[in-house]
């Protein structure tokens, strides 16, 4: 009984009964694709700040005074390079300038091309400027003076560099208003990953004013943050879930109801209990693995083609309009959301599929 | 530990409440066959018994197949986890994170193994015409059904009991010290491994239940010492690296899985008829077959490693 051509009857089934699985099928597609995308986002996010994070040094060393970030000077860079293990140490000027216009604040950045004439904004940052007339040139306000200089390009913008303007270093002091020797945080190098720890302990020890961030204590604060929010989202989701299992029994109850007559034609002509389970079960099978499956790549659609319009908005904010997502596909997520949707749905439809097969025959067919 | 940190700890909750209220519900109905069941009866009571049977059947082999699955997530997640918890490099550190973790996956495992002998015995149930295993096999289903309630326990334990603040070790800590059994050499501990291997294939040749079922056990307990200590080091290709759960990862191309899953597999095999034997007292040496395939892949595989290290390195290590 159980062989190719009764699967081809559970498929052939299926397609002329499709009407009583729309509702399910697309419901459950919605809700997929939602916790799809959020998922696409959030890692998709995180990629991009652990790539960013790989490529500066091994540990970041800040001055902190009293809770204060301050500037660092060259005394600090001339004892940290004495330290053993530390190949380099690159002092890097960064920091934020208030745009007291829209009242937010730009990220300065550093980039070595440029000249002393002429900058290169983000995307996002190069449109908002376009509304307040500053197409070709832009002027920084400082205290004593005011700088313009050039936009030369905008740039496209990932969650890193989005928000920012880009400038040299000479022009970087002058809008941040730092000394020639003054640094806003080191990039210390050390070539062996095993003295990493060490060193970021061996800072604070030296200098009890500075900060020492291993690169793998930042990573860890990116996945905490992220698990976190992730968390959060799985709660809410199976609270909906729980409730979209609960329609969806009855649902297909109702269904099964109607098809009464059928099943005890079947029956009648030697399908055993178990088969009529097993056919109800391929049917529902492919009913969600095609939900899943259309979900998941709509989804993909939606983040990275689009740039998933109003859900990021959780992630990033009202202020991010221009942003691309890097498409990262993980399998392990799409895993997840298979254990997390796919099953709970073919356990919800166990009971009715049994109850529609036990059905008495010459009851159903009266 | 907050058990929401982590998405697939959440779900990983999820579905296990799920299923226990699925067995929770089925729960009610075998207690009522348990009771009533009577095959030479032909009252309405026995009929619809025998209806509910089907559904118990069902929900038991979903579980069963879900389980597997999820078994599969739950070493993943492991990994998963690593990058949170300091110290912790591979699922070796997560899993020693506090006293619960290495109980919690041995108890899986043989959970599993008693969840395979089920579908075996409830196979050979519904090939009887009477049902004439009925009750035994319903009896070891509620032992199953306790078992897997204190398992949901032990992980609820153990996961919120990881230290996310004190360090834990590194696999290149724990598995340092050659902690082999009966004091053995890496070497001598090699050749029994493949000499138990080959008796097992004699063994299932002439179709020895018992025998096989001893001689799994010792083998699976000397594989693990062998993977771990030996096979994993060609895994890796470096001397040092000693961890069963490394190979898990993407860097080795996730063969892991399949060395293990390969491992328990056969030994199931090699388990299970003796113990259906002295459950049911039917013979079924058939699955012994399955035995050999599964442990000849599992040595093959192992083996390889081991061979194409030597043929590009002329070394052994």
């Amino acid at each position: 009984m159980r062989n190719k051509s009764f699967i081809d009857f559970s498929v052939r089934l299926l397609i002329k009964e499709k009407k009583d699985y729309l509702f399910s099928f697309f419901i459950f597609a919605f809700i997929i694709f939602i916790v799809t995308a959020v998922l696409f986002i959030s890692n998709s996010i995180k990629r991009d700040l652990l790539v960013a994070l790989a490529n500066e040094g091994q540990v970041i060393v800040k001055n902190n005074k009293g809770g204060h970030y301050a500037p660092l000077n060259d005394a600090y860079l001339d004892a940290l390079l004495e330290i053993n293990g530390v190949d380099d140490v690159v002092g890097k000027v960064d920091g934020y300038y208030n745009f007291a216009q829209d009242r937010r604040y730009f990220h300065v950045v550093v980039e070595e091309d440029l000249n002393d004439s002429s900058i290169y904004v983000s995307e996002d940052v190069g449109e908002l400027l376009k509304k307040f007339k500053y197409e070709k040139e832009f002027n920084f306000l400082v205290k004593d003076t005011l700088i313009t200089l050039d936009i030369a390009k905008v740039v496209a913008s990932n969650i890193i560099s989005n928000n920012t303007i880009f400038v040299n270093e000479y022009n970087a002091r002058r809008v941040l208003e730092m000394d020639d020797d003054a640094y806003s945080y080191f990039v210390l190098k050390v070539p062996n990953e095993d003295e990493i720890e060490n060193i970021a302990l061996k800072i604070p020890k030296l200098y009890p004013n500075l900060v020492a961030l291993p690169d793998y204590e930042v990573e860890s604060d990116y996945d905490h943050l992220y698990y976190y929010k992730g968390g959060i989202f799985m709660i809410l989701y199976i609270v909906s879930l729980v409730s979209f299992f609960i329609l969806l029994k009855n649902q297909i109850s109702s269904v099964y109801g109607s098809r009464r007559k059928e099943i005890a034609i079947l029956r009648s002509i030697g399908f055993s209990i178990s088969d009529i389970i097993l056919l109800k079960f391929i049917q529902n099978s492919i009913v969600v693995f095609g939900a899943y499956f259309m979900a998941i790549i709509l989804s993909y659609l939606y983040v990275f083609f689009f740039d998933a319009p109003l859900l990021r908005n959780i992630f990033l904010g009202e202020h991010v309009t221009h942003i691309s997502f890097t498409p990262v596909v993980d399998i392990k997520m799409l895993f997840l959301i298979f254990i997390f949707t796919v099953i709970p749905y073919l356990a919800s439809i166990l009971i009715p599929s049994w109850k529609l097969a036990i059905e008495d025959i010459s009851e159903a067919m009266k | 530990m907050s058990i929401f940190l982590l998405d697939s700890i959440v779900v990983m909750f999820f579905v296990e409440t799920v299923l226990l209220l699925l067995m929770g519900t089925s729960m009610f109905a075998v207690a009522k066959i348990l009771k009533y069941w009577n095959f030479d009866a032909s009252t309405t009571l026995q009929y619809a018994l025998e209806k509910k049977n089907y559904l118990v059947n069902t929900i038991i082999l979903f579980t069963i197949g879900v389980k597997i699955i999820l078994f599969v997530f739950f070493v993943k997640s492991l990994d998963d986890l690593a990058p949170l918890v300091p110290g912790a490099m591979c699922a070796t550190g997560v899993i020693g994170a506090n006293k619960f973790g290495n109980t919690l996956l041995i108890y899986k495992i043989f959970t599993l193994f008693l969840l395979g002998v089920w579908v075996v015995i409830n196979r050979l149930d519904l090939k009887t015409k009477k049902f004439d295993y009925l009750r035994k096999k319903y009896y070891l289903f509620i032992v199953i059904f306790a078992l897997l309630g204190i398992e949901f326990a032990l992980e609820l334990l153990y996961f919120t009991n990881i230290p996310l603040n004190t360090p834990v070790f590194c696999c290149s800590v724990v598995f340092v010290v050659e902690n082999l059994p009966f004091g053995l050499e890496t070497v001598d501990l090699v050749k029994i491994f493949y000499l138990l291997f080959v008796s097992i294939l004699v063994v299932d040749y002439f179709n020895k239940a018992s025998l096989s079922f001893v001689l799994n056990i010792l083998f699976l307990l000397l594989a693990y010492y062998c993977v771990t200590y030996f096979f994993g080091t060609y895994v890796y290709e470096e001397p040092n690296h000693k961890c069963p759960f490394c190979m898990l990862q993407k860097e080795y191309h996730y063969i892991g899985y399949l060395i293990w899953s390969t491992l328990f597999l056969g030994t199931y095999f090699g388990i299970s008829p003796h113990i259906i034997y002295s459950l049911i007292g039917k013979k079924y040496q058939r699955l012994l077959r399955y035995n050999a395939l599964f442990l000849t892949l599992f040595v093959a595989i192992c083996s390889y490693y081991v061979i194409s290290f030597y043929l590009r390195n002329g070394v052994f290590l």
